[in-house]
């Protein structure tokens, strides 16, 4: 008996030795939930640990790279429609401005959408979406709520240009709202500048500059700059004063058109602090 | 003849530390090679069935052990995987040709082994029998050969005794 196991075993070693190893391993899984085997993972979970205190920095390194650039791409979204909105609550404020200016001002304008803005050294023109067809005139005074912003100086069927204030060959009669010092305003390809202005006149900064009876192009008392710096310190004889356009072409949307020789005074403008 | 067993024993034990550290590192998702199998399959071409499936035994055995996974599964796969693997190897001769035939082998029998430690040690719901098979099977065996084909920068005398 003996030698016929022998015999066997030796005969079928590889199948023996098989069946007792594979044994075996379904005797260790029977015994993985035993208190042995806790205690035995319990230590290898120590070496286990050691491996992911390593290993959990460079994944740390790699998720949070993809983390950074997923919230990079969210924070650009949100920014977009920050932008987006700020756009469209500047919007609602100048239309509101609009419906404002007209209950005050009972006069008889055209409203107009600005479709395009033309930046230039020179001159700044714009587009609006109404021409010939609405009604609109050449050389037509365009403004908003706040103050001029140019005139039409040229005309299609459905479209107008608008040459603004800021343009470096226009030259318009100014005076001071509050002393009524009168000047001469032009646009330097950066800045507006009020030149002629006497240092006997009474200039500060924070004053408003409008329109003059002497000008020939637009009519009077329509608010176009506000100083923003006024100095007697040059050799010359008069004040050099820096300002900032009321209607700063950035903001504005929507614009008003009346003709030439409609009588303008006395309109209340919207001033904001 | 037990000293080459001895040094067999010292490079498996060696490919454990590399499994459990290394491989642990550049490791991605089921993107992990396991140079366990390359290193058992290489040991029981060149040494036979018997101290190839003897040596699979206790390195799944460790394996299980150091990597806190189901004590038993691991020896359990790497076993009946070595055993096949074993009819592969060259009674003859010591010597493991590296030949396609090599990597064929570590792919297939890789594949025997994910296959069998996945339905010993995973609850499997035969539901997603397929994406298991795929995921933990064949994806890991596949990243196994390639980085198989590493031996191939070895010298060409390692692969004599």
């Amino acid at each position: 008996m003996i030698y016929w196991i022998v015999r066997f075993v030796n005969n079928y070693r590889q199948y023996v030795i098989l069946t007792i190893l594979i044994l075996f391993s379904l005797f260790l899984l029977s015994l993985n939930p035993s208190k042995q085997i806790t205690t035995l993972r319990k230590g290898s979970f120590l070496i286990y640990a050691l491996f992911n205190y390593i290993k959990t920095p460079i994944d740390e390194f790699v998720y949070y790279k993809k983390e950074n650039e997923i919230l990079r791409r969210e924070n650009s979204e949100l920014s977009q429609k920050l932008f987006e909105l700020k756009e469209f609550e500047d919007e609602k404020e100048e239309l509101y401005d609009l419906l404002e200016f007209k209950k005050q001002n009972p006069i008889n304008y055209k409203t107009a959408k600005i479709i395009l803005k033309s930046k230039d050294v020179v001159e700044n023109k714009l587009i609006l979406n109404k021409g010939l067809r609405d009604g609109i005139k050449l050389n037509a005074i365009v403004f908003n709520s706040k103050g001029l912003i140019g005139y039409i100086s040229d005309l299609t069927g459905n479209y107008s240009v608008v040459h603004t204030i800021a343009n470096h060959n226009l030259r318009i009669s100014v005076k001071n709202e509050r002393t009524k010092a009168l000047g001469i305003l032009n646009w330097d390809g950066e800045k507006f500048k009020v030149y002629n202005v006497s240092k006997s006149a009474d200039v500060k900064e924070g004053d408003i500059f409008s329109t003059s009876e002497y000008s020939s192009l637009f009519p009077p008392d329509i608010p176009v700059i506000k100083v923003t710096y006024a100095s007697k310190e040059s050799e010359t004889l008069f004040f050099d004063i820096t300002g900032k356009a009321l209607s700063e072409m950035e903001d504005i949307n929507y614009c008003m058109i009346v003709e030439p020789d409609q009588n303008t005074y006395n309109l209340r403008f919207i001033r904001k602090k | 003849m037990i000293n080459r067993y001895f040094t067999a024993g010292i490079h498996l034990s060696l490919i454990l530390i590399l499994q459990l550290t290394l491989v642990e590192l550049i490791s991605f998702q089921n993107f992990k090679p396991d140079l366990i199998m390359i290193g058992l399959i290489y040991f029981t071409l060149r040494f036979g069935q018997i101290p190839g499936v003897i040596a699979a035994f206790f390195v799944g055995l460790f394996f299980d052990i150091l990597s806190n996974g189901i004590i038993g599964a691991s020896s359990l796969s790497k076993v009946i995987a070595c055993f096949i693997a074993g009819y592969f190897s060259d009674q003859d001769s010591e010597r493991v040709e590296i030949s396609i035939n090599f990597f064929v082998i570590v792919f297939f029998i890789t594949v025997i082994e994910k296959i069998i430690y996945i339905f010993v040690a995973v609850n499997l719901d035969f539901k997603y029998l397929l994406i298991y098979l795929v995921n933990f099977g064949l994806i890991p065996s596949v990243v196994t050969l390639i980085f198989s084909l590493l031996i191939l920068l070895f010298p060409k005398e390692k692969e004599l005794r």
